[in-house]
């Protein structure tokens, strides 16, 4: 008897195989089949040498805090997640205008009670206009000074917010300069480091 | 020639370093103010009052010391890191009033702007006026602005801006009539024009050019025949012909010089190499930064010009590498292994440096047959880590041999700097 060479399994013959996984048949609506080959396809199973390289990822220099729009209750996993779009940037928030923006420190207690106090530092805009009421850095006689600008008509003066302190009413010959209009402060609260 | 419409302004921030110590420390506003060089050497910027007095660029202190005390004047050491932040404000507000392509930095306060563009929406000098005004209000600096139809009429302008006070900061050649400009250019000495310097004065001189009005008359042929194409040029663009454009990148640099005077003389070989190895690794990252090799490297010192009790040691040696390179260890071994050869002994050395020179962009080296590639490659490895670092912690951090250790016997004296208002340890004080 011969044996019957022609017929059944051959190693290697056949579809392959695509899911690294058992599979099985099932009957699916043919109204179905686009959007289940397409869920398949997108659900291939990436194994881990389909990553073709890891990259190191660059430290940045500075730090994002993020901003959560929503009021997170505590214990609750974030529902807030899909609202955190911004992240506060200090210099974005205190700095309107770069080129025109210095910073100087306070040596007087004349303003104490507006909040600005010694070693405070106070973020100053030249490029602003001073209006009435604003807090500026004047310059009177070569010298500099913060002050709470007063303009009444065409006349103008300098208030202290401090009762020790005396107001800058200027005489004639002195001339008024503002240097820049203080548009932050920025106070240590602890003291102690 | 084509018919041009060009026009181009000139800003130029009066006494740049005096004006930006100004803004900071108004009590010396209206007063006489002197910045030193390096090493408190010599005066390299004047107020206006202080060149009243007649003072000069460049004029060594101690020469300055009785007009000091009789004048009462204020000097300063310079404060190159209060300049450069200033600096980079001025281009900043400039860069408000054009497009990039219409700026060019040309030093650090100096700038070309093309307003070509805006002629016809704008009245220029009242534009100028407008720049001057910002630039004034927000940063504090007192500029000039000149404006002519070429580079070189700009930059007459703007000298013409300076001296002429009533014309308030801004010279306008382009809107000014032919008599006025007359005018004025037969009382300025041809030797202040963009591009000519003394030996060229002295010359034209000699044919009896003596005033940029005798320069703008004579005829290009001559001055082509009797100087260069250059001055051709010069000549050309003050007939407002312009001939030289804004140019956005620097050009690749030719050479780069690290060298500083010592803050007093010294005496040791050892000290010497120190110094040498900083000047090495200041010149080889800006040398990485414009990614260059260098092929050949020049050392020099030199004693004191100025010390006429000692004669002048001055010697230089220079070595060309069978590759050229920009490894910093390699370098520096080379600088140090040059001042053994330029080092004698009893000699009061004031100053010392590298040249690097022979650049060449790195892309585009090819290395020879013999080059062992993977010491080049290890070597590019270990620069980038050294340049990394220094990014991250700071350029004092790491650095070769003791020569970034303070209080160095050769560090820099500057013995009347003021505040770099800048940082947070140093900021400005309000009353």
């Amino acid at each position: 008897m011969y044996e019957n060479r022609k017929g059944g399994y051959r190693e290697g013959a056949g579809r392959k195989a695509i899911y690294n996984e058992p599979t099985k048949t099932m009957r699916v609506p043919i109204s179905c089949i686009v959007e289940i080959k397409k869920f398949l396809a997108d659900h291939k199973k990436t194994t881990f040498n389909d990553i073709a390289s890891i990259t190191l990822i660059n430290p940045l220099t500075f730090k994002r805090i993020p901003l959560a729009l929503e009021k997170v209750a505590a214990g609750f996993p974030s529902p807030a997640q899909d609202y955190i779009d911004k992240t506060l940037d200090m210099n974005e928030h205190l700095v309107k205008n770069e080129a025109a923006t210095f910073v100087v420190k306070v040596a007087s207690l004349s303003m104490r009670d507006a909040g600005i106090e010694i070693d405070d530092e106070l973020i100053v805009d030249r490029s602003l206009e001073a209006k009435h009421e604003d807090i500026v850095i004047a310059l009177i006689d070569n010298d500099f000074t913060v002050k709470r600008l007063m303009v009444e008509g065409d006349k103008c003066w300098l208030k202290a917010e401090n009762s020790d302190y005396d107001d800058i009413h200027l005489n004639d010959c002195q001339e008024l300069l503002i240097w820049g209009v203080v548009t932050f402060v920025i106070k240590p609260f602890r003291k102690h480091k | 020639m084509e018919n041009q419409n060009k026009i181009f302004a000139l800003v130029d921030i009066n006494n740049c370093y005096v004006s930006c110590e100004r803004v900071f420390n108004p009590s010396l506003n209206n007063k006489p103010v002197i910045v030193l060089s390096n090493n408190d050497g010599c005066a390299v910027a004047r107020s206006q009052e202080v060149k009243d007095l007649g003072i000069k660029m460049g004029v060594p202190l101690f020469q300055l010391k009785d007009l000091i005390e009789q004048h009462n004047i204020t000097v300063l050491s310079s404060n190159y890191a209060l300049y450069a932040e200033m600096s980079r404000r001025f281009i900043k507000v400039l860069a408000e009033f054009v497009t990039p392509q219409e700026q060019e930095i040309y030093s650090i306060d100096e700038c070309f702007l093309d307003l070509a563009a805006y002629a016809s929406n704008y009245d220029l000098t009242a534009y100028a006026h407008l720049i001057l005004d910002r630039l004034s209000r927000w940063l504090g600096l007192p500029a000039c602005i000149g404006i002519g139809r070429t580079k070189t009429e700009a930059k007459l302008a703007n000298h013409i801006a300076k001296k002429n006070s009533y014309l308030k900061g801004v010279c306008n050649l382009v809107s000014m009539d032919y008599c006025s400009i007359e005018g004025l250019y037969q009382f300025i000495e041809v030797g202040e024009v963009w591009g000519i310097g003394r030996k060229h004065t002295k010359k034209l001189n000699s044919l009896s050019i003596n005033t940029v009005l005798d320069f703008v008359c004579a005829s290009p042929l001559m001055i082509k025949d009797q100087f260069s194409i250059v001055m051709h040029r010069t000549l050309l663009e003050l007939q407002g012909i312009s001939c030289i454009e804004i140019e956005q990148s620097p050009k690749a640099k030719k050479q780069i010089i690290a060298s500083r005077s010592f803050g007093q003389k010294v005496y040791s070989c050892e000290d010497l190499k120190e110094a040498i190895t900083l000047y090495v690794q200041d010149a080889v990252s800006r040398l990485r930064s414009e990614n260059l090799l260098c092929g050949c490297i020049i050392s020099f010192v030199q004693s004191n010009p100025f010390d006429s009790s000692e004669p002048f040691y001055n010697k230089s040696l220079s070595y060309a590498l069978p590759d050229p390179s920009d490894n910093i260890l390699l370098l520096s071994k080379i600088a140090t292994s040059m001042v053994d050869q330029l080092y004698q002994k009893n000699i009061g050395y004031k100053k010392c440096g590298v040249i690097l020179t022979c650049l060449e962009p790195k892309a585009t080296h090819i290395y020879d047959l013999f080059t062992e590639m993977n010491k080049i490659e290890s070597s590019n490895k270990l620069m980038d880590s050294l340049d990394d670092i220094q990014n991250k912690f700071g350029k004092k951090k790491i650095g070769l041999g003791a020569s970034m250790l303070p209080d160095r016997n050769w560090n820099m004296s500057r013995n009347k700097l003021s505040p770099n208002y800048f940082k947070w340890d140093q900021l400005m004080s309000v009353k």
